[in-house]
């Protein structure tokens, strides 16, 4: 690709990104009414409130912006930027289709856990400019969480890369040809699941929302943000949660591949798929104990996705 | 005939948003940034996660799936930063007036408020108790009332709705309600006819006290229900109230104190549990405790005059915490 195009490849992709994460947000809600038997929104434009989005995204843009006196101004205003680009940045490297991908890399899996990694010192920025006691206690938990989770994630995001031979997204998914991984005997259930539970900790969702803890915390590590900053803290949750899902579909789910149907409507319809499974996990579960949370991922899933990598990287050499 | 219109229907969608416009060939869609922002405050209202007493219990079934404010757009947002709306539930305490004023201005502009219950629009029959604010709108103006006692969630939908009218025709917040509320007279307090009552029961010295409860701790009466008071102008009664669970039995004795010396020895070091009980008499009687680890108000704020509950408190200057004169409100209104 030339500089021009990936340049406008890049801002279309930008822009599909946001349109989407807006409606994920309507999802969210139409998703969780239903659970609650709610209808969720509805009377903002009918039918099924179809333009809630747009009035909230609107109405977060003519808010008043307030900084707050004691803050740290220079990294009050940058953590909310930091938490977006670093979201978006994994994108980059995610192939949607087997051919469209705009960076193709050899080391594609390790530069998006890396890159996803950078997200929790955003949220430590803003814990600690907010200069507020809950939101500095949330951004704590938040770094000890994303930083323990992130030991099981990687473990589980190697056996597909094992399995698979590369770490390269468009060599993983055309490994998946014959089978998906989430199929492939026990070991690809257990780095499935894993993955998906360490996940939703690295993403700071239910069951693992201790930074955002309502009873404890008020809002989290976002206690000071009004209007657009806050909005943009929002914009890089979703935006991440919707990385994680396509994650999830191309290692696991065989990604664009799929019968009768094109590429890209596959890995849409398995992110979807993925998605709806996290906002179930979300609305049906409840919150932790930070001990029980660090109990659960240092002596149940370390060894669990360790054993399991072993066990992945003894199948394929067995088997060559 | 058309069908008839219903005034109270929340106007939200496209036809809220803007005209539509029929040309030949082509629709136009005409709306001004006025409307179009107008139109979003008022269907993107956040309120803040914030009762005040019963009648939030009837906001939280409001929210939840019988009633669904969801469908109006309405989410909680945990953080005053956050939120576009404070909706008062409840009673509205001294003390906590002012918390109420600080989350009013720490919220972001535009901002509303909702007061809903009789006891936030007018303090209803707590309005002459020495701690109730008569009506929220003596500390943070409003936009609209909600009647009830407490409002039913039908009520609360309709505050809803007649804010969003508010908000889509341009008059909100701030109303006069503050400078009109300073004009009325302040609560009169009711007299209060004092009666000789009948002393009876179990009467234990004030150097007893101790060694009495130390006792009944040891004999089992492991658990204190409460520490009250009765005052009877010259002299004043404490009451104490232990029980025994193993047991199932139950212990009540009485000391009576001069009031012009309101000084008896602390239980707090052998009950854990009289250390509120304890505070809660020092803080509405003046009952000085002896030997007490922490003493001080816990239901007042720290710097209140007086002990409320005693025969003779004067009730004539309710405490307010906050009364903007009119200039200071025509001045704020102004920006």
């Amino acid at each position: 690709m030339t500089f021009a195009e990936s340049v406008s490849h890049g801002a279309i992709l930008l822009g599909a990104i946001i349109g989407v994460v807006t409606y994920l947000t309507w999802v969210e809600r139409k998703f969780s009414g239903r659970l609650q038997s709610r209808i969720g929104p509805y009377l903002v434009g009918r039918p099924h409130g179809w333009l809630q989005p747009i009035a909230d995204a609107l109405k977060l843009l003519s808010k008043e912006d307030i900084t707050p006196a004691k803050t740290d101004r220079f990294l009050f205003n940058l953590a909310p930027i930091w938490v977006v680009v670093m979201s978006l940045l994994g994108f980059a490297f995610l192939p949607l289709t087997i051919n469209w991908v705009l960076v193709n890399i050899d080391l594609g899996l390790l530069y998006f856990s890396a890159i996803g990694s950078l997200i929790v010192i955003g949220v430590f920025i803003a814990g600690w400019a907010s200069n507020n006691k809950y939101a500095l206690l949330s951004a704590l938990r938040a770094a000890a969480q994303m930083v323990a989770y992130e030991v099981p994630l990687l473990l589980s995001l190697l056996v597909p890369a094992v399995l698979a031979g590369s770490l390269n997204f468009q060599d993983i998914i055309l490994a998946q040809e014959r089978i998906w991984f989430i199929l492939f005997p026990v070991v690809g259930q257990i780095s499935g699941i894993t993955f998906l539970l360490a996940a939703l900790a690295e993403g700071n969702r239910i069951p693992f929302d201790l930074s955002e803890a309502e009873s404890e915390l008020v809002a989290g590590f976002n206690i000071e943000y009004s209007g657009m900053k806050f909005a943009y803290f929002y914009l890089g949750e979703y935006v991440h949660l919707l990385a994680v899902s396509i994650l999830v579909s191309i290692l696991f789910l065989g990604g664009p591949l799929g019968p009768l149907l094109s590429g890209g409507v596959w890995i849409a319809f398995k992110t979807l798929i993925v998605f709806l499974i996290v906002l179930w996990i979300r609305w049906s579960f409840l919150r932790l104990r930070i001990d029980q949370m660090m109990m659960l991922n240092w002596k149940v899933l370390v060894p669990l996705t360790l054993g399991n990598l072993l066990l992945a990287g003894l199948w394929v050499s067995l088997s060559r | 005939m058309g069908t008839p219109v219903n005034e109270n229907k929340p106007k939200l969608g496209l036809e809220a948003l803007g005209e539509l416009i029929r040309l030949p060939g082509a629709n136009l869609f005409l709306t001004s940034t006025k409307r179009l922002f107008s139109w979003a405050e008022k269907s993107s209202l956040w309120p803040l996660t914030f009762g005040l007493a019963c009648c939030a219990i009837e906001m939280m079934a409001t929210f939840a799936s019988r009633f669904d404010l969801d469908r109006f757009g309405v989410v909680t947002r945990a953080s005053p930063r956050q939120s576009d709306l404070m909706i008062i539930a409840g009673t509205v305490t001294v003390k906590m007036a002012e918390r109420i004023k600080k989350l009013y201005d720490q919220m972001p502009f535009p901002k509303w408020v909702i007061a809903a219950g009789s006891c936030a629009i007018s303090g209803d029959h707590y309005r002459h108790i020495y701690s109730v604010v008569p009506g929220v709108d003596w500390v943070i103006p409003v936009d609209v009332y909600v009647a009830g006692c407490p409002p039913t969630p039908e009520a609360f939908m309709d505050g809803i709705i007649q804010l969003q009218k508010i908000i889509s025709e341009g008059n909100a917040t701030p109303h006069l309600n503050v400078a009109n509320r300073i004009e009325r007279e302040t609560p009169k307090p009711v007299a209060k006819k004092l009666v000789d009552l009948p002393k009876t029961g179990n009467y234990l010295m004030p150097d007893q006290l101790t060694e009495h409860a130390h006792n009944l701790k040891e004999s089992g009466f492991d658990y204190i229900s409460y520490i009250t008071a009765v005052d009877y102008s010259t002299t004043l009664d404490l009451v104490y109230v232990v029980r025994s669970f193993e047991k199932n039995e139950e212990n009540i004795w009485k000391v009576s104190l001069d009031s012009s010396n309101l000084r008896v020895p602390s239980l707090a070091p052998i009950y854990k549990g009289a250390d509120w009980h304890e505070r809660e008499v020092y803080d509405l009687f003046g009952v000085e405790f002896i030997g007490h680890p922490n003493l001080k108000r816990i239901l007042l704020p720290d710097d209140w005059e007086g002990h409320p509950l005693r025969k003779d408190y004067s009730m004539e200057t309710p405490r307010l915490p906050y009364r903007p004169s009119r200039e200071d409100y025509e001045a704020w209104k102004k920006g």
